[in-house]
């Protein structure tokens, strides 16, 4: 398979001693284009996001990047591919006793040469999501929604390839569901491949921005009615 | 002498390096049978996986079992002597453990040549993720066994045989080997003056850096390499290890007719030993990874542009090494000749 | 695509960070510090008194003569003729100055005290200018005499005899001479029951200390009767490797200690917060290389300085000036202790040794916490902390 994007053969994972959370997926999510995967609660959308960013190795099957088997390959290969892959996770994972920036800088750390142009670039990623001065803030003194938004900033940072995000607008209201849609659009624009995992109905009406709407079931992602 | 503190932690060393070392030979083991590279099936994902973690533990086991070997050498050659009666160097040491003492020392040596051999098959196959070695590498993991189970088992009778009752003649065996009652020694002296013995190893390390040199620079790979490299490492072993017993040791000891291989890790001689005998390791090492790399390339076409860097990097190492032992085998025999105006013998 | 990437071993970047995630953790860091620093300064003391008492005993027993004879017989040792035993001993070609001599232990005021003869000035080497002992004198040592010297000291052997104190043997020299009575040779033989002509041994040199061991079946051969020779060299090796010994046995003692120490490490590196935060930065790009690396940063951060501080803590326990505890402990003295002495080889290699009994255990339960880190799913982590 010499296809650029995601793409996912045969895919499938259970954990020992229970059943396939994923079985047989086959899917392809193409570069320069947004793909929004909907389901029911307990479907499997977030295991499906670890597999494609490869937090997870599939117990069967393949995850595809750019025509390459990525999820087969050794650690050291699969971590430094792992750094084209900006996450935002269903719970933020965000480490409360750093500070915003460091917390949004923490991808940053281990490559960084120049960390100026790292911060003017977070400045204005959290400039752009109603962020301005929450720089030096502790964490701890944000609301869940902001939290959200500096999860969001700290995905984007590193300009990634991929971009993978579960329930990035659970906490937000209209405004900052649109800022999300503006920055998801230049991703996409940025020839990033894009996939977003929601059951939220204002990304489900979106109409623009997402390329692919899809149905996540254990074996397949179908259309969404 | 089982309870010296360097004793202790050879054995805690090799003890933990056997543990780790079963745990992945249980994994190869079990993957071996098993693998399937095509497959896409949990099997064949949990042999990757498994594979991807022994890597990692045949590292941890070639680490430990090294530091154990330079442990063992400092005791044999610095600590033990003092213990033994009798005994004034290594060679005095050896005696009173027997044959399974210098067994041990061989074992482990083989041992480690194995897990050099691959690690540098995993290095190269490291560079890709595709996994082309894999199997290659399993199987030489695997083949490190019988030296490490015969290293071991020769060190436990070592170690315990080592006594401070029994005296030894330290000199005594020397000069019985030097006197030709061991076939080899008996070949190398009855061979070979002494001064002959020093400019054979001193052109055999030049041609060795020259080699080195070459291939540090070109990484050639063909069949002629492997053949050249491979006679060229055999010959200038040998020159280079009589060359120091019978060309360097007078001008080091200061004594002419003393061909004792442990006097020279003596403090007394500046331990220069480890220098020399280290030098002598890395090369030998940098010259099987070239092999290795040639070989490596030679067969597996995708990844001979790999195999090439680490063969030019093998060579880059011999040349230097090669050429630093060419330096500092020669310098107490410059030293000598400058200040006395002529040679030893 | 080939994924080769030049490889960093050092990365300030790293560094920094794995100091001030260890200040996120002060309490543990402070625990582990210290921790890290008791048992190293355990591991050192033992090795460090390993190497001085190697090394007091090795210079002290250079000055020892090279071979010793002593008669015996079926039940156990017999005085010999002294003049005799060194016309025999002469005889042998290699060696040098043999001379007998009277010693013995018999009862003291306070225990037994090793009796020692003299009977010329070149038997004996005793600070010029100090008067040697006449018959009914004795010089006696710090140990025999306590914190005064007395005016007589009484002996029991084969007779009684009371001498008189002309003076007490240096204290800087106590770990020889501590219960040591110099007498005249008179009096040494009627206390040791020696009769006329006879002696206790016979001391000899070699030209050359070696040869000592080669010189042994010549001497035997000299005598006429059973003979037991001991040479300085395997006095010596009896020594050290009864030192060794107790030596080995005491790091043994300290294993449980580490042992401890490192199930804590390990515990608290892949259970609880840490475990999570791992499986975070993980998720965010950082390598297993860059995670083995901050594990590896932060444990030399920590490592480091406490074995260092440790070794130090050991240094000063024994040698600071005025230290008693060592002797107190070892041998019961009190007062000054020994000259205790460390070559420079003896400290680096014991300090080495110290470090490596700890660190490596030490560094490889941090490895073993941080390979888990870079081994692991970083979604397996993320779940399993949370």
């Amino acid at each position: 398979m010499h296809l650029s994007g995601l793409a996912c053969h045969q895919l499938g994972f259970a954990r020992p001693g229970r059943k396939p959370v994923i079985d047989m997926l086959q899917a392809r999510f193409a570069p320069g284009q947004a793909t929004l995967i909907s389901a029911p609660t307990g479907t499997g959308k977030s295991t499906l996001l670890h597999l494609l960013g490869g937090l997870l190795r599939p117990t069967s099957g393949e995850v595809w990047a750019d025509g390459q088997a990525v999820s087969r390959w050794p650690a050291p290969h699969r971590d430094r591919w792992r750094r084209q892959v900006g996450m935002v996770f269903q719970h933020l994972n965000l480490v409360p006793d750093l500070s915003v920036m460091d917390n949004v800088l923490l991808p940053c750390i281990p490559t960084a040469s120049s960390y100026t142009a790292l911060i003017h670039r977070a400045g204005a990623l959290l400039k752009q999501l109603d962020l301005p001065a929450a720089g030096r803030e502790p964490l701890q003194t944000l609301s869940g929604g902001e939290r959200q938004r500096v999860a969001i900033v700290r995905a984007l940072i590193t300009r990634p390839r991929f971009l993978l995000m579960d329930e990035p607008t659970s906490f937000q209201d209209d405004d900052g569901t649109a800022n999300l849609l503006i920055l998801l659009a230049e991703a996409a624009a940025d020839d990033a491949c894009v996939v977003v995992c929601s059951h939220d109905v204002r990304l489900r009406d979106e109409t623009r921005i997402f390329g692919q709407k899809l149905c996540l079931h254990p074996s397949s992602l179908e259309p969404d009615p | 002498m089982t309870w010296h503190p360097v004793a202790l932690a050879i054995w805690l060393l090799d003890i933990t390096a056997w543990l780790i070392y079963m745990g992945a030979a249980w994994r190869l083991l079990r993957i071996l049978p098993n693998w399937r590279p095509l497959s896409l099936d949990a099997r064949q994902l949990w042999c990757e996986r498994a594979l991807e973690l022994t890597r990692y533990q045949g590292r941890w086991v070639l680490l430990l079992l090294a530091a154990a070997y330079v442990l063992l050498v400092i005791g044999i050659s610095n600590l033990w002597p003092s213990l033994v009666p009798g005994a004034m160097c290594g060679t005095g040491v050896l005696q009173a453990m027997g044959a399974p003492g210098a067994r041990t020392l061989l074992y482990w040596a083989l041992t480690l040549g194995m897990l050099y051999v691959w690690l540098v098959v995993v290095q190269i196959d490291g560079r890709r993720p595709e996994g082309w070695l894999s199997l290659l590498q399993a199987r030489l993991l695997l083949m490190a066994s019988p030296f490490m189970v015969l290293g071991s088992w020769s060190l436990a009778q070592a170690l315990p045989a080592l006594t401070t009752e029994v005296p030894v003649s330290c000199c005594a065996v020397v000069y019985d080997q030097a006197g030709g009652q061991g076939w080899v020694t008996a070949w190398t002296t009855d061979f070979l003056s002494s001064r002959a013995w020093f400019w054979s190893c001193m052109a055999a390390s030049g041609a060795m850096t020259a080699w080195g040199g070459l291939q540090g620079w070109s990484g050639r790979i063909g069949k002629g390499v492997i053949a050249i490299s491979a006679g060229l490492l055999l010959l200038w072993l040998v020159a280079a290890l009589n060359g120091l017993r019978f060309g360097i040791a007078p001008y080091v000891y200061e004594v002419l007719g003393h061909p004792c291989p442990w006097c020279f890790f003596l403090t007394a001689h500046h331990a220069v030993g480890f220098v020399f005998y280290g030098l002598v390791a890395v090369v030998m090492c940098e010259a099987l990874a070239g092999l290795v790399a040639v070989s490596v390339g030679r067969h597996y076409a995708v990844l001979a542009r790999d195999a090439r860097r680490r063969s030019q990097c093998a060579g880059r190492r011999v040349m230097w090494s090669s050429l630093l032992f060419w330096a500092s085998t020669a310098a107490p025999v410059v030293f000598w000749r400058v200040r006395f105006g002529g040679w030893i013998d | 695509m080939s994924q080769a990437t030049p490889r960093k071993v050092w990365s300030p970047a790293l560094a920094s960070w794995a100091a001030r995630d260890l200040m996120r953790q002060p309490a543990f860091t402070l625990v582990l510090f210290v921790a890290l620093a008791a048992v190293t300064a355990l591991a050192a003391l033992v090795l460090l008194l390993q190497q001085t008492l190697a090394t007091a005993s090795t210079r002290l027993l250079d000055r020892a003569p090279h071979v010793v004879v002593r008669r015996v017989g079926a039940g156990g040792w017999l005085p010999l003729d002294a003049e005799a035993a060194r016309t025999r001993a002469a005889s042998v070609v290699g060696v040098l100055r043999p001379r007998a001599r009277m010693w013995g232990v018999v009862s003291g005021p306070e225990g037994a005290v090793t009796l020692v003869a003299v009977d010329g000035r070149d038997n004996i080497d005793l600070p010029s200018g100090w008067p040697l002992p006449h018959s009914g004198e004795a010089l006696v040592g710090p140990g025999v005499s306590g914190d005064e010297t007395p005016e007589h000291i009484s002996l029991n052997g084969s007779v009684s005899r009371v001498l008189t104190v002309t003076g007490q043997l240096p204290r800087s020299a106590g770990s020889v001479v501590h219960d040591v009575v110099v007498a005249h040779a008179e009096d040494v033989r009627a206390l040791l029951g020696l009769g006329p002509g006879q002696a206790s041994d016979l001391a000899l040199d070699v030209f050359h200390p070696d040869e000592a061991a080669a010189l042994l079946p010549e001497l035997a051969a000299a005598f006429d009767w059973p003979v037991q020779i001991t040479t300085r060299q395997e006095q010596l090796g009896r020594h050290l490797a009864h030192i060794s010994r107790a030596t080995g046995m005491a790091c043994l003692g300290i294993g449980p200690l580490l042992l401890a120490i490192l199930s804590v490490v390990v515990a608290v590196g892949i259970w609880g917060r840490r475990s999570w935060e791992t499986g975070v930065l993980r998720a965010v790009g950082w390598t297993g290389a860059d995670m083995l690396r901050l594990h590896l940063y932060r444990g030399l951060l920590v490592g480091l300085p406490a074995m260092s501080i440790g070794t130090l803590i050991a240094h000063l326990l024994l040698f600071w000036p005025g230290m008693t505890w060592v002797p107190q402990l070892l041998f019961g003295w009190s007062g000054p202790p020994p000259g205790f002495y460390l070559s420079s080889t003896g400290s680096a290699g014991a300090w080495l040794l110290a470090m490596v009994l700890v660190g490596v255990p030490f560094m490889a339960a941090v490895f073993w916490t941080g390979w888990r880190a870079a081994g692991a799913d970083p979604g397996d982590i993320l779940e399993g902390g949370r």
